[in-house]
């Protein structure tokens, strides 16, 4: 029995769930028994690849990812803070972030922008390797599973800082 | 202090209200109930980010706005425009147009800010003029100001085809947009959009030279409207009447036409009877024959004259009889000769195309001007590359033109690899 008050929830951008849509793994996100996996709308409209939206749409169907609309005022006005900076779907993610002190499910720390408004909120971060490591963790994925996305993602132009899992988990 | 549901419904049923829409019309757009709509304005139901994004670029209002502590739709230009302008609050296409626009330009003024651009942007001039009592009034103001502006920005006596680029020099956004036949142009100003111009696409080149130097004029006065639609029926207004009085003076300076005129041979200044003193007491005598008109204008020579400002026929004819170088009857007489003046003005336009390519241009160079500032607050980190790429996309730029842009700023940032974030 899972013990829902130790659940994290998780505030998805659209860099991530490409990812897993594209290696056709979004299951994952809905295998982790700490984390519970939220998509904005706004996120979900930025999936605009048919074959990847197509299996967004089921995952949210299925419940392994749980479709987010922001109605809360305060969430509304961070978001139209943000707006002029960031993305709409960026700025959905930091709105919940912030207000909900929710993770944010993202693979963009790179982004100067972005990394500097998550350091000065003092948001937590979780993304693709993170997720993959934390499936191998949970026994949910193999390493050499890991590694066989980890190669996929690299023909998209998507690198990782590490030659293999193995040297993450060993 | 934040707002709540109920505050935040009634600020959104003030912006439908000063757009003109009716909650139907609202409940169409945003793909909901009406009762949906009835419910958000009064607080009942809150309206959801997606519903307010949608509404935000379609009445072209900053959301930000919304949450102030203060709020007054009177302090947005849309907004201020279509109160003054009930007429334009019923056309829907227009409020479109003007939304995008005001969406751009906003886009555009927060990059500025963002990368500290407008730290050196002087404000244009302004002219806090007395408000003119009479036409007669306005034409003056108009007259004096357009000299006073050719001569402080040093433009000299000549054409102005670089017109839209001159505007924008002074900190003015300028575009073009398909707007109803009877709008020539329009203007708005207000902190969030700057101060910017929207002229007719769909009226000619001379006719659209004219609007772009008609708005200029009335944001050099009539800056505090915070926006004008210029149409064709408001002519007999006196501030319409300033305006197009600095549009032609500006266009086509005084001097500027003497010189053109003289050039072509067609000078008042060449008196019919010359005396020339030789020295021996007597006086050598020589003239010339007389013409009809005392400048003798002929179609073509107007034809010409308006082809090297830039200007209509119509235009240039009426210039030319404000400037008593042609009479009333005169003009009468040249206007009905406007087909063979057309048919030689295509003769010159094929002869000389230099005017040809600045609207195509015009057009897509305050969109290029988006991108570059986007480009810059990217690179200075101070928007995200997801904000970038909106931003392009509003500019009509693809996503492949973009990716080799980026390419050439992201070159370091692409060979480091992710490194594992899992949250401690």
């Amino acid at each position: 029995m899972v013990d829902q008050s130790k659940l994290l929830d998780v505030c998805t951008d659209s860099c991530v769930l490409i990812n897993f849509a594209h290696v056709s793994r979004l299951d994952l996100l809905g295998q982790m028994s700490d984390l519970v996996f939220h998509v904005p709308e706004e996120v979900i409209n930025e999936i605009s690849e048919p074959t990847q939206a197509k299996k967004l749409e089921a995952a949210i169907k299925d419940g392994t990812l749980h479709a987010l609309k922001i109605v809360d005022v305060e969430e509304l006005r961070l978001m139209a803070e943000y707006a002029a900076m960031f993305g709409k779907g960026e700025s959905a993610c930091l709105a919940v972030g912030v207000q909900r002190r929710w993770i944010i499910g993202t693979d963009e720390t790179k982004d100067r922008r972005l990394s500097r408004e998550i350091a000065a909120r003092g948001i937590k971060v979780i993304n693709t390797p993170g997720i993959l490591l934390k499936s191998i963790r949970h026994g949910i994925l193999s390493v050499e599973a890991a590694d066989l996305i980890k190669a996929e993602l690299e023909t998209k132009k998507f690198k990782m800082s590490f030659n293999s899992f193995r040297e993450l988990v060993e | 202090m934040a707002i709540d549901l109920k505050e935040l419904g009634s600020r959104l049923r003030r912006v439908r209200e000063s757009r003109g829409y009716t909650q139907e019309e609202v409940a169409e757009l945003l793909g909901i109930p009406r009762s949906s709509v009835v419910q958000i304005e009064s607080g009942n139901r809150s309206v959801d980010s997606l519903e307010l994004m949608k509404l935000s670029e379609a009445f072209g209002f900053d959301p930000k706005d919304l949450f102030a502590d203060e709020f007054s739709e009177q302090r947005d230009s849309v907004t201020a425009l279509f109160r003054a302008e009930p007429q334009a609050a019923t056309d829907k296409k227009l409020i479109q147009a003007i939304s995008k626009w005001s969406g751009l330009c906003r886009q555009f003024t927060s990059l500025e800010k963002l990368i500290g651009a407008d730290r050196g942007l002087v404000p244009p001039v302004r002219y806090d003029m007395l408000e003119p009592r009479n036409k007669w009034e306005a034409i003056q103001q108009g007259t004096a100001v357009a000299e006073q502006e050719r001569s402080r920005l040093k433009l000299g006596t000549g054409p102005l085809p670089e017109l839209p680029e001159i505007i924008e020099s002074q900190g003015v956004r300028v575009g073009l947009l398909p707007l109803d036949d009877s709008i020539s142009g329009l203007f708005l100003a207000d902190d969030n959009i700057g101060l910017t111009i929207l002229v007719n696409s769909r009226h000619s080149d001379q006719r659209q030279l004219f609007s772009y130097a008609h708005e200029y004029c009335h944001l050099l006065f009539d800056r505090q409207k915070k926006g004008i639609v210029s149409r064709l029926e408001n002519r007999e207004d006196q501030t319409e009447a300033r305006a197009n009085s600095f549009a032609a003076v500006f266009l086509m300076p005084e001097g500027g036409i003497r010189e053109f005129l003289s050039g072509v041979g067609k000078s008042q200044d060449v008196p019919t009877l010359q005396e020339v003193y030789d020295e021996e007491g007597g006086a050598v005598r020589a003239q010339r024959r007389g013409s009809s008109l005392p400048y003798g204008l002929q179609f073509y020579d107007v034809a010409h004259l308006a082809f090297y400002f830039g200007v209509s026929y119509e235009s240039a004819l009426w210039r030319l009889k404000s400037l008593q170088i042609i009479s009333e009857e005169e003009r009468g007489s040249l206007a009905q000769k406007q087909t063979a003046a057309t048919a030689f003005r295509k003769v010159l336009v094929e002869r000389f195309a230099r005017h040809r390519d600045r609207f195509a241009k015009q057009e897509s160079a305050f969109q290029h001007k988006l991108l570059s500032m986007a480009l810059e607050a990217f690179r200075l980190g101070e928007i995200s590359k997801s904000r970038l790429k909106e931003v392009a996309s509003n500019a009509d730029v693809s996503n492949g033109e973009l990716n080799a842009l980026l390419a050439g700023i992201e070159v370091e940032a692409a060979s480091i690899g992710e490194e594992v974030r899992i949250p401690s």
